[in-house]
């Protein structure tokens, strides 16, 4: 099709601006990323502006990657934390989203009421607070994995998807003998994998990227997720006494300390996502055009 | 009395048999539910018990037996203290301007994707976008506070570069609430442009087909085929956003401001972990949760009896 004038300009501007629109998210990224590899004095002669790291090394790697340096316990309680989050959730998420996708389940709308009525009123922060103190979860290693565990957000984007499966399948299925386990493992989950990717990530990224939780329940640095950690290489100027212990030598300049760290924690999550993003995008429209 | 009790608990036919095997029928799917039923239990409704420590001298150490009731002194507290009012009036106010930017700019981005006819150049465009929602905002705000950052922030030595002055950008209470709506919509844009881009993609073609041949050019068709195609969509978010005004933004803000921007950037969030957090004043803090959950409790009532109305399509 050929374009008049007007609608070569157009097209022309969207592009310029679609692109320059993506370098500005893009690129801090990319800077921070640089920064991080290129040898300090390299930095300092170039005043900073280096988008292309023309001398490589990885000596903030080096010295935030020691033997026994802290980020490596912290690393291990994110991943821990993650794993198991990411089961649990998922198993309350899918059982609950599965029964209640039932319509004929008796019961079922005051269930739905108990289930949905806390997306309205929430205790708070000071309130749960206190009810995770006096549970006696504070400072665990698994309240951080309990208290992210189900969202009722989530759930209904699950439901929803549930109650598309058509309900002829899971009936020759019964009629065959197969209990209510049974299908939904070998029959309706098999089905649901766009979904269950979709929500699967929503957890995954709120169990990595927790901070706050962390914030709250655990001042313990042996139980600290490896985002608090960097919030706390972030925030000082110089470095956490927790990790210069470790180190022994003088600490290289901080800025690319920083950077590094930055890299260590987001670098999972950044190369984990354009994998599942054919699934979100489908997923997310189930959500929104049902939900 | 229990005669009349019973005689109506009798009329009344506790359950009928079917009714019972009819839960009988499902008791697989009933046992499905009991682990997330009882995770609500324990994490969403034991909480708000929790609640009573706003009306109650909260004794840390030895918890509930040890406190007792003083009816509104907290909430009284409260409404005299000039730092909570300022950071309810932030709560609004930042609310208020990120939920103008932070909803236009998906729709914006939606539509312009929608004009790229290059699938690969659209698909590294989107994959581009949704970058920063995967991130946290300890890393984003890090970045942020680097870039910043006066000695070796690389925006100074740009703003320096065209020889503007440059300045610590984090401390100035000019700036700081623009950045946060700013950084915000950076952050956001691309994950929140999914539901519009899914919108778009299910109108019908045909309608741009009869455009076209009435002679409109592309730009027109964005205005008056795509657009009004997918106002329902925004309607219905942006009512939805209305109920969410007074969460601000927790864990931007904690990571972004410091005691030199409470003035313009402080929320009630971040009030309340600084008050009963780090100061321990657990009652006042949870006076202030309480404030915060009755008004967005009402606010998300009517957001969604408003998309109820508008669009048959509210959450609950």
């Amino acid at each position: 099709m050929k374009l008049t004038r007007g609608e070569s300009v157009f097209v022309a501007s969207n592009y310029i601006f679609l692109t320059i629109l993506t370098l500005i998210i893009i690129i801090p990224f990319w800077y921070v990323i640089s920064v991080s590899i290129t040898p300090y004095h390299l930095f300092s002669e170039k005043n900073g502006m280096i988008l292309f790291p023309s001398n490589f090394s990885l000596d903030y790697y080096k010295y935030l990657l020691k033997d026994g340096s802290m980020i490596y316990t912290a690393y291990g309680n994110t991943l821990r934390n993650t794993v198991g989050g990411v089961a649990l959730a998922l198993f309350l998420t899918v059982t609950a989203a599965y029964a209640l996708a039932e319509k004929k389940l008796p019961g079922r709308r005051i269930i739905m009421v108990y289930f949905v009525l806390t997306m309205l009123f929430k205790g708070g922060m000071i309130p749960t607070y206190i009810t995770i103190k006096q549970l006696g979860l504070l400072n665990t290693n698994y309240v951080l994995i309990l208290i992210m565990a189900y969202s009722a957000f989530n759930m209904i984007i699950m439901k929803s998807f549930f109650e598309g499966i058509p309900e002829s399948l899971r009936e020759s299925a019964s009629i065959d003998g197969a209990s209510e386990f049974r299908i939904l493992w070998r029959i309706v989950l098999p089905l649901s994998m766009p979904v269950i990717a979709t929500v699967g990530l929503l957890y995954l990224v709120v169990y990595w990227n927790d901070f706050f939780n962390a914030l709250l329940y655990v001042t313990d640095w042996h139980k600290a997720p490896v985002q608090l950690v960097l919030r706390t290489i972030i925030a000082s100027s110089s470095l956490p006494p927790e990790l210069l212990e470790q180190a022994g030598t003088a600490p290289p300049p901080t800025i690319g300390i920083q950077m590094a760290a930055i890299v260590i924690v987001a670098l999972p999550m950044m190369v984990i996502y354009p994998f599942i993003q054919r699934f979100f995008e489908q997923g997310m429209l189930i959500g929104s055009v049902k939900g | 009395m229990e005669l009349v009790a019973a005689k109506k608990t009798k009329e009344r036919a506790p359950m009928p048999r079917w009714k019972l095997k009819q839960i009988w029928k499902y008791k697989l799917l009933y046992i499905l539910l009991l682990p997330a039923f009882v995770w609500v239990f324990i994490f969403d409704y034991l909480p708000l018990n929790g609640i009573r420590i706003a009306f109650m001298d909260y004794n840390i150490i030895q918890g509930f037996p040890a406190s007792h009731w003083v009816g509104p002194k907290y909430f009284k507290m409260l409404f005299e203290s000039e730092m909570f009012r300022n950071a309810f009036m932030n709560t609004l106010l930042i609310s208020l301007y990120k939920m103008i930017s932070g909803f236009l700019a998906p729709i914006v981005l939606a539509l312009a994707l929608n004009e790229i006819r290059t699938m690969w150049f659209k698909k590294t465009l989107q994959t581009a976008v949704y970058l920063p929602r995967f991130v946290s905002w300890v890393v984003y705000g890090g970045i942020i506070t680097i870039l910043l950052s006066p000695e070796t922030g690389i925006i100074n030595k740009i703003i320096e570069f065209f020889g503007g002055k440059p300045a610590y950008l984090l401390v100035e209470p000019n700036y700081f609430r623009t950045i946060l709506v700013v950084t915000d919509a950076l952050k956001e844009m691309g994950w929140a442009a999914i539901i519009y881009i899914a919108a778009i993609a299910g109108l019908n073609p045909e309608v741009y087909e009869a455009a076209t041949m009435d002679g409109a050019t592309r730009f027109k068709k964005m205005l008056h085929v795509t657009l009004p195609g997918i106002t329902g969509t925004i309607i219905v978010i942006f009512i939805l956003r209305v109920g969410y005004v007074m969460s601000a933004g927790l864990d931007q803000i904690i990571n972004l401001y410091n005691p030199m921007v409470f003035e313009v950037g402080d929320i009630l969030d971040t009030y309340i972990y600084r008050v009963g957090i780090e100061q321990f004043n657990l009652s006042l803090a949870a006076a202030a949760d309480v404030i915060k959950g009755v008004i967005g409790f009402v606010l998300v009532l009517i957001a969604n009896q408003i998309a109820k109305k508008v669009n048959d399509s509210g959450i609950f």
